[in-house]
């Protein structure tokens, strides 16, 4: 039980941090809102929203990758056969998982050349290679969740539904629970 | 290493680019591994990729998207859309194609308050087409409707493919917003006026219109309404960046959805989080690719090159508007709107500024070639939500569509001509921007 729990977190662990970071930018821009208004604004607001944006991104991309929501042109093989689909979306990721692979090196290098020379941001006064793990953690966990999706496809055998489809439903339903009238 | 002439290195970047696209791998792989091969090639270090994707993804103009991609789904869970689109439907009396004519008006007023195509035929097509259908009207015809109306929701502000623009192509978000507002209401009125035509002999009931049930829609919805004004209102008087108007209108949606209208909860509250976290997500990785991509193209002055290329043969704007557009048209067939934005400014906008065209001129007009791909296949995301709402195939609402997309391509085309109306707007208020 325990252990579902965990393997449960860890697969829905960038959603929960991209959650945090989305309300907290949002906070924070609408503190610096508020505080601007009443002739009391801080110099750090926006560039540790900022810092909090770059976070939720690239995290949320990793997200995008676990749902299989990354945007692709599939026109071209509306005709072809299911496996001709796949061989190639398989060649495809696996490209996918060197570039994401490559980033996250010269991003673990970034961070090593910043701890060597080390930058301190301007407002916050924080060492920007802090800032900077950003890129080698997050495009990792995005190769991680690229062998992932494509175990749980082709080992596995679970269908992963679209996203846009599935969202698509939920609006449907919250449409029908919000007292949306019959029209006829 | 060997010497790459500018020529070579947009070779292999679209080469590569292309045969990337082609195998189904993402976009923003795509775009990505083409630029880190011509880094290579050229032999500059990779790890430039990492400082444009740091100086990209922390622009505060960026911020916005999310902020109003939030705002949408808050909105629909709080309650403010279909009160929004209940006012609009009220509008528009028992003429010929009335309830036609109220989705276009709908998709006005959503788009007021929703920067993303699907997202507005997807809040307007799920109340209209089911009204639509019921009245007599035909169920493909009334889906093509919405696919098509959803496209304004795109260029009137606020408009997520126009931050993407502003961003890419560094020119005012602010300024863009306004120039969307006239585009969007003339391809709105081109619009209504082909249903006008289209529904004249169509014995159809609109809806029943009387003066109480106009009133009561506008109290219920006075709080809806409030939505854009606040958004727009704060962003034309200068108060607010696009980026805080819409952390504005979160916490605007949040208060009226939980103490006005008390339809938003916890679940579905946490629910738009989730569901703006991926999709933000993936869209704005992209951007950090896509400018990489553009920095290579502008550093070695490609869109000079295509000028020049240009020049060659059509010395006249028009002709070149001409291809540029019949272009545009063509890529948003196959390709996703915001992809196209990121992919197409950093080489179309210098060109155009070359041949004397205003950046904010070409922004709408690129952004309204990409409200038409909405609604043409085989890509058309506008297309596939209209149809999962009416249960009827792509192919029947694409016929059905077909005069539609005319029209608002005939509108586009008289944006071209007459700059004006784009650019009306935005210089009347260039003092508070």
């Amino acid at each position: 039980m325990f252990k579902k729990a965990v393997l449960a977190f860890f697969d829905h662990f960038e959603s929960y941090l991209c959650q945090i970071l989305l309300v907290f930018f949002v906070v924070i821009i609408f503190m610096q809102i508020v505080l601007r208004a009443i002739n009391q604004s801080l110099p750090w607001t926006e560039e540790i929203a900022r810092f909090a944006f770059i976070w939720f991104i690239l995290f949320g991309a990793c997200y995008a990758t676990r749902l299989c929501a990354l945007n692709r042109v599939t026109v071209q093989f509306m005709k072809a056969p299911t496996w001709v689909l796949n061989s190639f979306l398989l060649v495809g990721d696996l490209l996918w998982l060197g570039f994401a692979g490559v980033m996250a090196w010269y991003g673990y290098l970034a961070v090593l050349d910043l701890q060597e020379f080390s930058y301190y941001t301007p407002a916050l006064d924080w060492d920007l290679g802090y800032v900077y793990l950003v890129f080698p953690v997050s495009f990792t966990l995005m190769c991680i969740r690229i062998v992932q999706v494509n175990v749980m496809k082709y080992i596995l055998k679970i269908e992963i539904a679209d996203p846009d489809q599935e969202s698509m439903k939920e609006s449907q339903k919250s449409l029908a629970d919000g007292g949306g009238e019959q029209v006829c | 290493m060997l010497e790459m002439t500018p020529t070579m290195i947009g070779i292999v970047l679209f080469v590569v680019f292309f045969i990337l696209l082609l195998i189904g791998s993402p976009i923003m792989v795509a775009l990505g591994i083409a630029t880190m091969s011509c880094f290579y090639l050229l032999d500059i270090s990779i790890s430039i990729m990492i400082e444009k994707a740091f100086a990209q993804l922390t622009a505060f103009p960026l911020m916005a998207l999310p902020c109003f991609v939030l705002a949408g789904a808050l909105m629909e869970a709080s309650g403010i859309s279909r009160r929004l689109v209940h006012v609009a439907e009220n509008i528009v009396g028992p003429i010929p194609g009335g309830l036609a004519i109220s989705t276009a008006l709908s998709c006005v007023f959503f788009g007021a308050i929703s920067g993303s195509g699907p997202a507005t035929t997807a809040a307007v097509g799920m109340l209209m087409i089911p009204a639509m259908t019921c009245r007599g009207y035909d169920k493909a015809y009334a889906a093509a409707t919405t696919a098509t109306a959803g496209g304004i929701g795109i260029i009137i502000p606020p408009s997520i493919p126009m931050v993407i623009y502003g961003v890419t192509g560094q020119q005012s978000i602010s300024a863009m917003f306004m120039g969307g507002i006239m585009p969007g209401l003339l391809i709105a009125l081109s619009l209504s006026v082909m249903h006008f035509f289209l529904c004249r002999n169509l014995k159809a009931e609109g809806l029943e219109w009387s003066k109480a049930a106009f009133r009561h829609a506008l109290v219920d919805g006075f709080w809806s309404i409030m939505a854009p004004v606040i958004i727009l209102g704060g962003i034309y008087a200068g108060w607010f960046t696009p980026t805080e108007a819409a952390v504005v209108a979160i916490v605007y949606t949040v208060l009226v959805g939980v103490f006005i209208h008390r339809e938003l909860h916890f679940k579905s509250f946490m629910a738009s989080l989730k569901t703006t976290s991926w999709l933000t997500g993936r869209v704005l990785v992209l951007v950090f690719t896509a400018a990489a991509f553009g920095y290579l193209l502008t550093s070695y002055q490609l869109p000079k090159y295509i000028a020049d290329w240009m020049l060659g043969f059509a010395s006249n704007v028009y002709v070149v508007w001409l291809m540029v557009v019949i272009f545009l048209l063509f890529l948003g067939m196959f390709m996703e709107t915001l992809a196209i934005i990121m992919l197409v400014t950093p080489v179309l906008l210098p060109v155009m500024t070359a041949f004397g065209v205003d950046p904010i001129h070409f922004g709408v007009i690129l952004v309204c070639c990409c409200g038409i791909g909405f609604s043409t296949p085989p890509l058309g995301e506008n297309m596939f939500v209209a149809s999962g709402i009416a249960n009827i195939s792509l192919e029947e609402i694409s016929v059905k569509a077909l005069p539609l997309v005319a029209v608002n391509i005939f509108a586009i085309g008289l944006l071209v001509v007459f700059p004006a109306i784009v650019t009306w707007l935005p210089n009347l208020m260039k003092d508070t921007l």
